[in-house]
């Protein structure tokens, strides 16, 4: 087997790593978080004393 | 290109080759295992000076050379070269941030691994370029090449 066969596989195997790690990334990732309803979650105005 | 210059380009593709499959292969055991930074870099080390040689010396004995002989053959012409790969490919490894506790799924390990053997490329290069100057390194494999070719033609 010649080293540019062998070159190239190793090039294609860190790509491989490295697509198949983005992708697990892009699966674990929730996703932009939606913005806050309004008036929900926000605590309302404080009393003055 | 300057033909010693390709020389050298070659001889270190060679090398490099060797190297990255051991390397690759020592640092995805070390981080799948959670070795240590320590033990995962010297299984790495390890495997790519095995990896470095063995796919050195199959070619020579392929050529005719005996195992023993083949295996002097490259000790001498190989070990500065992936020396100087290994140094190099695990200090820039060392030096990303994240890229040897990040594991395998994490894409700053890959993006690491190809930086780090780039790097690794460019300083051994004029390594070998110097050493095949000289008429060791590369050199010597490529005379023991060179004599199975004209065992061949006679």
């Amino acid at each position: 087997m010649s080293t540019t066969t062998l070159a190239a596989g190793v090039i294609g195997f860190l790509l491989g790593g490295l697509t198949v790690s983005i992708a697990a990334e892009l699966e674990d990732d929730p996703g932009p978080t939606p913005p806050p309803s309004h008036g929900v979650g926000v605590p309302g105005p404080q009393p003055r004393r | 290109m300057n033909p010693r210059n390709a020389m050298a380009a070659n001889a270190t593709l060679h090398c490099l080759t060797g190297c990255a499959i051991g390397e690759i292969l020592g640092l995805m055991i070390g981080t799948a295992a959670g070795l240590s930074d320590p033990a995962t870099i010297a299984l790495a080390v390890a495997l790519a000076f095995l990896f470095g040689y063995l796919l050195s010396t199959l070619p020579l004995v392929q050529a005719g050379l005996g195992f023993v002989s083949a295996l002097s053959v490259v000790f001498a012409a190989d070990t500065l070269s992936i020396a100087t790969m290994e140094v190099t490919d695990n200090l820039v490894m060392a030096l990303i941030p994240g890229a040897m506790d990040g594991g395998l799924v994490d894409p700053i390990f890959w993006i690491g691994m190809i930086i780090a053997l780039c790097a690794a490329f460019v300083v051994a290069f004029p390594v070998n370029r110097y050493l095949i100057g000289k008429g060791k390194g590369h050199a010597l494999t490529m005379q023991h090449h060179d004599h199975a070719d004209h065992h061949d033609q006679h």
